[in-house]
């Protein structure tokens, strides 16, 4: 499922339009995304968790250079799923190559 | 995670109102169904890339061997699967944004880091400019050396003077600024003869009371008949009267030592005698012909003077 495709779900669900249904899809994302350019967390209720993590300046390795490098200090946005959400996935069947179905 | 910059779903939907220019009810609404509609496609497995934002997917986990941490008992955990969040790069940046200057550092020297310093690439580019002119101005003064500082018959009189032989380049009398002269070919000696002999046969008239000037270095025939007769433009008539005796046959050469007759004139050069301009253009007749002869250019000239003839 594409964006597209989610706005007109939720705009037939909820009986809106779809512009109304992409503007606000649009606003929830870009609220997130200033809320976490911030340093805020941003938990949606069934879905779970937008959050930022600071990682420290560490010793990696750098593939490109074939060496270790030390890469800096850098934040990152990360998701924890929510407890439901994590619960209603865990079940679902999957075919032998390992695709969900 | 802490709890400190936490926002609550209320005032997440506050803020999600103003931007969508809607009600918080209607915001909040939406915020719900979109997460229902999220976990529902997820459930089927299906992924939901959202633009500029991020992409949610889920993935299968095998079943594995686990324990259990409050008993350290083992224990299998079963095959299931899981929801994952991958943040575009847009997402990506703007949480990076307070560290976007730090770079990724080599622990080990890097030996390439000349490639990328634009100084190093400018200071190459001059030089190799530099290279070219340098190459461009060797080459061609390579070339004018060649061509105009040193014409071919300097080119070829340099070889002759390992030989005690003076060259004298005479200039021309219609044309004195240009003089480029075919390297010296022994021409063929029977049709010059033949073409000479009805030209030499008025002068034995002047030969009678000839004086006589011996080639030194530095002569030319144009000197000689500069000093003798104080009008350069007869050298022909000198050449013509010695041509028999001169091996070369060729006008622009003289070769020290020899003694040169200089014909005596009817008149003089300032007031000449029909005889004598008669001499003249046999004398350019001749000269135009050892010349063409020789393959210089100069014949014609010499030869259109010759067929005007002399009328002073």
């Amino acid at each position: 499922m594409d964006q597209a495709e989610l706005i007109e779900k939720v705009a037939s669900e909820l009986g809106i339009t779809n512009t109304l249904s992409q503007r606000l899809l649009r606003a929830t994302l870009r609220e997130i995304r200033d809320l976490l350019r911030v340093g805020h967390a941003v938990t949606i209720p069934h879905l779970g968790t937008f959050d930022t993590a600071t990682y420290d300046e560490h010793r990696g390795y750098r593939p490109v250079s074939d060496d270790f490098a030390l890469f800096p200090k850098r934040r990152v946005p990360v998701f924890r799923t929510g407890t439901l959400l994590r619960e209603e996935v865990y079940d679902i069947e999957s075919d032998e190559a390992g695709t969900p179905t | 995670m802490s709890d400190d910059n936490k926002i609550t779903l209320h005032a997440f939907t506050e803020l999600v109102a103003r931007r969508a220019k809607v009600s918080s009810v209607e915001a909040d609404t939406y915020i719900h169904q979109l997460a229902k509609t999220i976990s529902e496609e997820l459930e089927t497995g299906g992924e939901i890339p959202l633009y500029h934002f991020g992409r949610f997917h889920t993935t299968h986990v095998d079943e594995q061997a686990g324990h259990d941490p409050n008993s350290g008992a083992p224990l299998t955990i079963p095959e299931h699967s899981r929801v994952h969040f991958r943040p575009f790069s847009a997402l990506r940046f703007a949480v990076n944004a307070p560290f976007r200057q730090l770079r990724i550092r080599e622990l080990t020297e890097d030996k390439t880091t000349w490639r990328t310093r634009t100084g190093v690439w400018i200071l190459l580019v001059l030089l190799a400019l530099l290279l070219i002119v340098l190459g461009i101005g060797t080459k061609s003064q390579m070339f004018t050396q060649d061509a105009t500082v040193v014409p071919p018959e300097k080119a070829s009189a340099k070889v002759e003077l390992a030989s005690p032989v003076y060259e004298a380049p005479v200039k021309g009398a219609p044309a004195p600024a240009t003089l480029s002269t075919a390297p010296a070919e022994q021409a063929i000696r029977s049709p010059a003869i033949v073409a000479a002999a009805p030209a030499e046969s008025p002068p034995p008239t002047a030969k009678a009371t000839a004086t006589v000037v011996s080639v030194s270095s530095g002569d030319t025939l144009w000197s000689i008949a500069a000093t003798t007769w104080g009008d350069p433009f007869w050298w022909p008539v000198i050449y013509a009267e010695n041509r028999p005796e001169l091996s070369r046959l060729n006008p622009d050469f003289i070769d020290i030592g020899v003694t040169l007759r200089i014909p005596a004139l009817a008149g003089s050069v300032n007031s000449p005698k029909a005889a004598d301009l008669q001499l003249k253009a046999n004398a350019y007749r001749i000269v135009a012909d050892d010349y063409r002869k020789l393959d210089n250019p100069l014949a014609a000239e010499f030869a259109t003077v010759a067929a005007r003839g002399f009328n002073k």
